[in-house]
């Protein structure tokens, strides 16, 4: 997520002593809190609908949440702009009335060339604030601020912040070509990013979410590229006879795993990004590919045929103690490690040779699930924050990116509609 | 550019830190060379393209007819030059199905060798799921996709 230069946060100190966190997410069952988010109050100068905007964006974010059952504002009493501004409290009587029982209400404001914005959280019940933020920026950040708002709540809530406001990288059906395109998670902004007039694919993000690896045909071969997404300049990364795959990025930054099949056939290679020395972890007439760092470093999960037919193997930062972890199905394959550390996900076939996806744990005891039904949900990628997964799907005919939470079955497309979009890849948080 | 600016452009921020390890040591790439650059072709008239069993790189008999017949076809033209693409259907993941498509090209490359042509005339490149040759999505379309191709190389 971009930030505009005047963006800056301040914590607002609650009215009385803060409330201790309302959700055990150590409860066996954890039941969703009723959460109203009105419309903001506007200073006398804000015109537009940014306080609209605002509140919408934290409804859809916080829905999406599986913590919070938003309640639909047709029912709010209450004018925001007559209620009872702060520092006084919110009028808690007439929110317990609606049934709220959390409540995150605001005020958008001018300020220099921008806006000011407030928003505070408070516990309808205990009658306190929770917390509060208040953002300058830009009059055209309002949408990131929502996101930054909706992170916050959810790391007070939760211990761990929300991934709102990331986006998604994926690859658009072009003519007869393939181009990278974005969008932000919550399906807004789709834009695409390569103009190539040929075949990108694969797009995987640096760990400042400042550029995007991808494998192009643009020179008639697949060659492995760098895209800076701020100053829109391309560079070759690895362009080896044969294929050049894969570009993941160490959780320090200082490495790349490459798939490169120049030594006969495909291996992966551990390319030290300063001296572009490549040190190489698999050697086998197997087909090995589809490399993917675990959070800390230590291990890498990836796919090979070694054993007949593609699954899924870990092995150390330095290609030694190779562990098989998939021993059932045809086909596994496009493996993401959880940001989390304790769940892989991957693409596998059920038993009727759809496409579905799984998770397994990294030591490969427990295979579970996660999609169901008769078309094709493929090549996972975990949210920063570990809590969604963006997928390819077909479910609705034309394959679209799909996003879910881990855990729930509701899926919400984020590809633009009749657009053919696959291999999503979701963007690290913004630095 | 190499790679063109998305619509509606994006308002940079400004970078806070000196350029990085990323770009310092890696090569600028060039402009597209030519619109469309890269897009797989189709088996040049005189030869024909061969199939695959899925999941397979082994020639099937039928496929090693037609390559003994390719080979006559460029022991005819001397100074024809092939791209042998290889192709997989939809039914796999993305990074191995690249790496099937190698294969199944580097099988035909090899046995056309093992009849005389001679291996500088040939160039393999795989192509993954990414250009299916039927778009279907039924058994017809994948047994279709599961291919090479042969095509020739114009100076």
């Amino acid at each position: 997520m971009r930030r505009g230069p005047l963006l800056a946060v301040a914590c607002l100190l609650a009215v009385s002593a803060p409330a201790k966190t309302l959700i055990d997410i150590n409860a066996p069952s954890v039941r969703k809190l009723a959460l109203a988010v009105p419309v903001l109050r506007r200073g006398p100068d804000e015109v537009g609908s940014t306080h609209v905007l605002i509140a919408e964006i934290l409804r859809h974010d916080l829905g999406t949440a599986g913590l919070f059952e938003v309640l639909d504002p047709k029912g709010y009493l209450e004018d925001p702009q007559r209620a009872p501004a702060p520092p006084d409290g919110a009028s808690y009587d007439g929110w317990r009335t609606v049934g709220a029982e959390l409540l995150v209400r605001g005020q958008v404001e001018r300020e220099g060339g921008g806006i000011a914005v407030e928003l505070r959280a408070y516990d309808v019940f205990r009658r306190t604030q929770i917390f509060g933020r208040r953002y300058t920026a830009a009059a055209s950040e309002g949408r990131q601020i929502a996101h930054l708002f909706a992170n916050a709540l959810l790391e007070e809530f939760t211990g761990s912040a929300g991934p709102y406001g990331t986006r998604i990288a994926y690859v658009a059906q072009q003519g007869k070509g393939k181009e990278l395109a974005l969008v932000d998670m919550d399906g807004a902004n789709p834009r695409r990013v390569t103009k190539s007039g040929s075949l990108s694919l694969n797009p995987a993000w640096s760990r400042n979410g400042r550029y995007l690896y991808y494998t192009s045909y643009l020179m008639s071969t697949p060659d492995l590229y760098l895209l800076d997404l701020t100053t829109w300049k391309t560079w070759i990364v690895s362009r080896t006879p044969g294929i050049n795959l894969s570009g993941r990025d160490s959780p320090d930054g200082k490495e790349l795993l490459v798939t490169l099949s120049k030594d006969g056939n495909p291996e992966i290679y551990r390319m030290d990004k300063s001296t572009r020395a490549l040190e190489r972890l698999t050697d086998n007439r197997a087909i090995d590919v589809a490399p993917c760092w675990s959070p800390e470093g230590r291990r890498i999960v990836f796919v090979s045929d070694r054993a007949g037919n593609p699954h899924l193997f870990v092995m150390n930062r330095d290609g030694s103690g190779v562990r098989r972890v998939t021993h059932s199905g045809s086909h596994n394959g496009d493996p993401d490690w959880s940001p989390k550390g304790d769940l892989i996900a991957f693409t596998g076939k059920d038993e009727r040779g759809v496409f579905q996806v799984y998770v397994v744990d990294p030591e490969g005891r427990d295979v579970r699930q996660l999609t169901f039904g008769s078309r094709d949900t493929l090549d996972p990628s975990w949210s920063p924050d570990g809590r969604f997964l963006a997928v390819s799907s077909t479910r609705e005919g034309k394959s679209g990116i799909y996003v879910f939470r881990l855990g729930s079955q509701e899926f919400r497309r984020v590809s633009p509609a009749g657009e053919e979009a696959v291999q999503p890849a979701w963007s690290p948080r913004a630095p | 550019m190499g790679a063109g600016a998305g619509p509606g452009g994006m308002a940079s921020a400004t970078p806070l830190e000196p350029p990085p390890a990323e770009t310092a040591a890696v090569g600028r790439a060039p402009q597209a060379a030519v619109a469309g650059g890269g897009l797989a072709g189709s088996t040049t008239a005189g030869m024909h393209r061969i199939h695959f069993d899925f999941d397979q790189a082994t020639l099937t008999p039928a496929a090693r007819e037609i390559l003994g017949k390719n080979a006559n076809y460029l022991r005819d033209h001397v100074s024809t030059r092939i791209r042998i693409e290889g192709h997989c259907d939809e039914r796999g993941t993305t990074e191995y199905n690249l790496g099937l498509g190698e294969r199944r090209a580097k099988t035909a490359f090899q046995y056309l060798m093992d009849l005389g042509i001679d291996p500088n005339r040939m160039t393999v490149v795989s192509y993954g799921e990414e250009v299916p040759l039927d778009p279907g999505h039924n058994e017809e379309a994948w047994a279709q996709n599961r291919r090479a191709e042969f095509v020739e190389i114009l100076q």
